[in-house]
């Protein structure tokens, strides 16, 4: 017991990533059946990223065909020589094949979160630094939210797509917080690629690139090691001092979003030499966007586009995507100080209200809350967060039950999982709001140290 | 002005008039019956018309039905095949199809055609114009085939006419090639609205011939039936092989093919509900254990049932409908097949001349038939032909008269090539999976194609397909089998077209071989779409149609030739024009075709999951609150600064408005302090106590009058309950 305590102290990230790959595949080993169960269910499996639908279009892309040219693939051309390498997943190698790629991305969307968490730019930016910086999780903490999230745990037995996604976003984050543009906007562009919305997140990502860098710059122009963790007051004055060094915020977005362009052309034109035609384009960017296969899922959409009256349709279709929209640069102008809470919290947006959302982003979402963990005092002393959480306990236990009486046993009917539906989304919603207050609190704490702790009205 | 065209009109015709022969057409029309086991009789009705191709091309019509030849005319369709069909053939009891199942449909409407190609979308347009004026034609609801009904099978389908030069282009697609177009409509129900004008395309009308026992009720009370329309040319060679082709025809064969239960169809008329028989007449088996004086266990019937066709279709055979001129004598109108030997009474205008088939032949002798039917039937199968009489007005009835020996047992022969059938497994509305199982009765292997048109809401996954082989003929014994899994079959050829959501649906084409005496199940998985609620039919619970799948079996050997599949008069008769399926067969680009035995599984029903129909405003509403609640909140929170409490100033228009509030209340509050806090300070606890009591005594009072009430509401029922409630509530105040 010393000795793996020991073990555990010295090398805990080890410890760690063998644990939770070692839980996945034990899973994935004693209930052979639970990975194409947890494929076949709604919360998991969309349109969109379904490894159901993913094998149908690998089957059809192995024979010549194209796999676009049909209502049920709707998934990025480039998974498919990807999937291709690996054994078809209806024998069991197959099957243990997946689950072990996507447990190592799992790993490596975890390791990317301790990354992000270890450079400190949660809590600290050019022109913030936190006064509860002493309160962040450690990152070792971090990773393991992400790891042992069950949402997180059943997702990658479901084995969707998205996970891709994910990983990219996270990886585009991570080499965010260490300046490195170019990567950073190659890695959103793949995930952009991957399904649409982390389009969304190419603002907020920008400036926390932007951020970094000049902290960097900052960092060594002071001759101090660019550890992330610039005393605040040198810092305050280098920036005062040095507005010279630092790459113009123009010049610098013109060069992130060329870059995105850039690496997404790339893609797609390398997807256009492995298909027979264009039409992947509107078959897997157009779906998202009007929405035709209405499968149940747990976002707002599906049923609200079931119950749509036809003429309305197109106008509320274009509401919900610019909905969606209004909250990029809002979000990026008001977090100014705090760029990694924007790209946080626009992943929280992208969650809720995406239209094939699913159980799989909301888990990743919540993880990568965890990267906002100095600020969880302020959201749980004086907002709802305990509600929230024990009513998105409550929505993830009823769905798959309401489900099911829906579906199977037919004694309720639709409007049983469109309600369990609703709490989800209103529960992730309120826990958005809290975050957004809590971080808006302590920025408003740190210029203010006088109202810490006291009641605050907003005007 | 308008002589020209009267005129131009003889003119014009005249090349054609002294280009073709005088008989510019020929009609035949012909009716097989045959009783099968189980008390079942099968009636296979055949009307021939054919007109030469130059008249057809220049509208001059007079056997060929000009509606429909406009129609085809106009849409450029050389080759139409229409069904309209209801029931299933019992495979199992009745044997092989008739006609090799080339001229049935699946239930419901279906529809293919060779329609002339012409650059995009030309073939599409003309299709879409084809069914729309066959929807107005037939009175069905053929314009619903839009382009998720519509497919273009490859492997399924020959063209049984002679389409010289072209029909082989239409993979290209080319200038002038012809294409195929298949559609269905598994949900159509085929009535007497389909009926009335199909009788209208015959030459008699349905007045004269064996057309006059076409009657709606009697067809649509059939256990299994098909109307079929085949439109197609025919070409025969020259005579002295010079290659060139000549004597183009036109041909329209409508069949109508049903199987009639014999009992209920010959109920009277004026009793048609089955009641339950006196006991008197009923015959008690007393071999039974528990036979006893007051029960009785009916004696099943131990021959077949007596019939005539008066009985069966309402009237009898009135009339006939000889229109070719020429060759009367020849024509056979009537066949009977027997599959043992059986007293026939044929009945001439209600005269009862009875007379036995084989021993005093009617008019026409009914003779050589044994020669013909015994190279395509079993021996045992006994073939009268009879023809109509020729006095317009006389009827012509067949009795038989029922038979107390068994029926002779089934024999080997009677194996249909092929069994099949198809379900839809798994519970629940999300995912299910397909299931066909064909089982092959003969010693040999058998190449089949297996076609399904699937609709876009069924997503079937391909990736999923396994074709699983069991030995053994034995039902059970394939059952126990399949469960452990049987050996993996391979697909020779598969065509496979997925389905776009609300644009097209899903076409499967399979070919593979079924091994001798085995089974083989096919099946793959599918998810169940959930669709807008306005695509919903009104009875949505009810699930959607799916089309059966049609199956070719491609290499018959000849001993499974259907016994009805040869027309039985064709080999007799000499006509040169009536060409009859059988004889033309040779002359079609892909001879084989018409041998193959085709076969159709019945329809599915396909649960789909269903909204809640009565929602879409509080779903609108509620969606939104919820989307509204989101922005609301973080919006605000973005827009606003936070500010201590104390520090929230206090605006110019609140702070007046407070202040005349405070003047309000201070003035007004005066007044009522003044009086309440008075009494207040007086009464106490005593009223406190009052208020209480009188509370009570109102609420006693309160219920006494609703009971009251109740109780006169009720009237004489409730009256007694009245006083005692009444009771209790005086006992309380």
């Amino acid at each position: 017991m010393d000795a793996l305590r020991q073990v555990y102290h010295d090398h805990p990230r080890t410890v760690l990533f063998s644990s939770a790959a070692a839980l996945r595949i034990l899973l994935a080993v004693t209930f052979p059946g639970l990975s194409d169960l947890l494929t076949g269910r709604v919360e998991i499996s969309t349109p969109v990223n379904s490894f159901k639908r993913l094998q149908e279009g690998l089957f059809l892309y192995e024979r010549g065909l194209d796999p676009y040219d049909g209502g049920i693939f709707h998934q990025a051309p480039l998974l498919l020589p990807l999937f291709s390498l690996l054994p078809s997943s209806l024998t069991w190698v197959g099957r243990f094949a997946s689950i072990l790629l996507y447990t190592g991305l799992d790993l490596l969307t975890a390791d990317c979160l301790y990354q992000i968490a270890e450079s400190g730019a949660a809590h600290t930016s050019r022109l913030f630094s936190s006064p509860r910086k002493d309160r962040t999780w450690k990152p070792i903490s971090v990773a393991a939210v992400y790891l042992f999230n069950p949402f997180t745990l059943l997702t990658c037995l479901g084995r969707p797509t998205t996970v891709f996604t994910t990983f990219f976003t996270v990886l585009s984050v991570s080499h965010a917080c260490q300046a490195q543009a170019v990567t950073a906007a190659f890695a959103l562009a793949i995930a952009s690629y991957t399904s649409l919305h982390p389009v969304l997140l190419l603002p907020p990502v920008g400036m926390l690139c932007y951020d970094r860098l000049c902290v960097q710059i900052a960092g060594d122009s002071d001759g101090l090691a660019s550890d992330g963790h610039p005393p605040d007051k040198a810092l305050d004055s280098k920036i005062a001092t040095d507005q010279r060094k630092q790459p113009t915020s123009l010049s610098f977005s013109i060069q992130i979003v060329a870059t995105f362009a850039t690496a997404t052309a790339f893609l797609l034109g390398l997807s256009r030499l492995l298909l027979p035609s264009w039409q992947f384009l509107p078959s897997v960017y157009m779906t998202p966007l009007t929405m035709p296969d209405l499968t149940p899922n747990p976002g707002l959409w599906w049923y609200f586009f079931i119950e749509m009256f036809d003429a309305f349709r197109e106008f509320f279709l274009g509401v919900f995507w610019l909905h969606m929209l209004s909250y990029s640069v809002p979000f990026c102008l008001r977090f100014q100080k705090q760029p990694l809470a924007a790209v946080v919290l626009m992943m929280g947006v992208v969650a809720v209200f995406e239209p094939y959302a699913n159980v799989g982003d909301a888990g990743a979402w919540l993880s990568c809350l965890a990267l906002l963990s100095h600020v969880f005092e302020v959201s749980s002393a004086h907002r709802y967060t305990f509600p929230a959480l024990a009513t998105l306990l409550y929505a993830a236990l009823l769905g798959p039950a309401f489900h099911h009486l829906w579906i199977y046993a037919g004694s309720g009917n639709a409007n049983f999982f469109y309600a369990i539906t609703l709490v989800w989304s209103l529960a992730l919603l309120i826990l958005l709001t809290d975050a957004v207050y809590s971080v808006l609190r302590d920025e408003w704490e740190a210029e203010r140290p006088e109202g810490k702790g006291r009641e605050v009205r907003q005007i | 002005m308008k002589l020209s065209p009267l005129l131009a009109l003889p003119l014009s015709l005249l090349p054609f008039i002294l280009a073709t022969p005088a008989p510019s057409g020929t009609y035949t029309e012909h009716l097989a019956l045959r009783p099968l086991p189980s008390g079942a009789l099968y009636a296979g009705f055949t009307f021939t018309a054919t007109t030469p191709l130059p008249a057809y091309r220049a509208q001059h019509f007079r056997l060929f039905p000009r509606s429909l030849a406009q129609i085809l005319q106009h849409a450029h369709t050389e080759e139409l095949h229409l069904r309209f069909a209801l029931g299933r053939w019992d495979d199992e009891s009745w044997g092989p199809r008739p006609r090799g199942g080339n001229r049935e449909g699946g239930a419901g409407v279906e529809i293919w055609a060779w329609v002339e190609g012409g650059g995009d979308g030309v073939v599409e347009e003309r299709w879409s114009e084809l069914v729309n004026s066959l929807s107005g034609l037939f009175c069905a609801s053929l314009n619903f085939i839009d382009g998720t009904r519509t497919t273009r099978p490859v492997l399924t389908f020959e063209p049984e006419g002679t389409h010289h030069r072209r029909h082989r282009q239409s993979e290209s697609e080319g200038e002038g090639g012809l294409v195929l177009m298949h559609g269905t409509l598994p949900h159509e129900v085929v009535c007497t609205e389909n009926l009335t004008p199909f009788l209208k395309l015959l030459p008699c009308k349905g007045n004269a011939g064996i057309s006059t026992l076409l009657d709606g009720h009697r067809l649509f009370d059939a256990n299994w039936q098909t109307l079929s329309i085949d439109v197609r040319p025919i070409c025969t060679p020259a005579p002295d092989g010079s290659g060139e082709e000549e004597d183009c025809e036109m041909e329209i064969q409508q069949t109508v093919d049903l199987v009639l239960d014999i009992e209920r169809s010959t109920r009277p008329r004026e009793d048609p509900i089955p009641r339950p028989r006196p006991i008197e007449e009923i015959e008690c088996d007393t071999s039974k254990a528990y036979h006893g004086q007051d029960t009785c266990y009916p004696r099943p019937r131990a021959g077949e049932m007596g019939w005539s066709l008066a009985a069966i279709f309402g009237a009898a055979v009135r009339g006939n409908c000889h229109l070719s001129g020429g060759g009367d004598g020849d024509t056979r109108d009537v066949s009977l097949h027997l599959a043992s030997p059986r007293p026939v009474q044929v009945l001439l205008n209600n005269e009862n001349e009875n007379e036995n088939a084989a021993t005093n032949p009617p008019s026409p002798p009914p003779a050589p038939l044994n020669a013909n039917s015994s190279s395509s039937s079993p021996s045992t199968l006994q073939q009268h032909l009879y023809t109509l009489p020729s006095p317009p007005g006389q009827t012509f009835d067949l009795r038989l008269p029922p038979t107390t020996s068994p029926p002779t047992p089934e024999n080997e022969n009677a194996h249909p090539p092929l069994y099949a059938t198809r379900h839809i497994t798994g519970s629940g509305q999300e995912h299910g999976a397909m299931h066909a199982t064909l089982r092959n009765p003969h010693p040999h292997a058998q190449r089949i194609v297996y076609f399904e048109a699937l609709p876009w809401y069924l997503r079937g996954f391909m990736h999923t397909l396994v074709l699983s082989y069991t030995e053994g003929n034995d039902h059970e014994k394939e059952e126990g089998r399949e469960k452990e899994g049987g050996r993996v079959l391979p697909v020779e050829k598969m065509f496979y077209l997925p389905a776009i959501d609300r644009q097209r649906g899903s076409q499967l084409e399979l070919q593979f071989v079924v091994p001798a005496r085995g089974a083989v199940a096919l099946t793959y998985q599918f998810d169940k779409a959930v669709l807008r609620y306005t695509e919903y039919p009104p009875d949505a619970n009810r699930g959607f149609d799916v089309a059966g799948a049609v199956i070719r079996v491609l290499t018959p050997s000849s001993a499974f030739s259907s016994s009805f599949a040869p027309q039985p008069h064709s080999s007799s008769t000499t006509n040169s024009g009536s060409n009859n399926s059988g004889s033309n067969n040779n002359l079609t680009t892909t001879p084989q075709a018409q041998h193959d035995y085709y076969l159709r599984t019945p329809p599915l029903l396909l649960p789909l999951p269903t909204p809640d129909f009565s929602m879409p405003y509080n779903v609108i509403i509620l969606t939104s609150t919820v989307i509204a609640l989101g922005f609301g909140s973080l919006f605000n929170l973005i827009v606003r600064r936070f500010v201590l409490v104390e520090e929230v100033p206090v605006s110019p228009l609140l702070g007046s408005l407070r202040g005349l509030g405070g003047r309000v209340r201070g003035r007004f509050g005066g007044v009522v302090g003044a009086r309440f806090g008075g009494k207040g300070s007086g009464g106490g606890g005593g009223e406190g106590e009052d208020g209480g009591g009188d509370g009570r005594g109102g609420d006693d009072g309160g219920d006494g009058v609703v009971r009251e009430a109740v109780g006169v509401g009720g009237g004489s029922m409730a009256a007694g309950r009245g006083p005692e409630l009444d009771g209790d509530g005086d006992g309380d105040g």
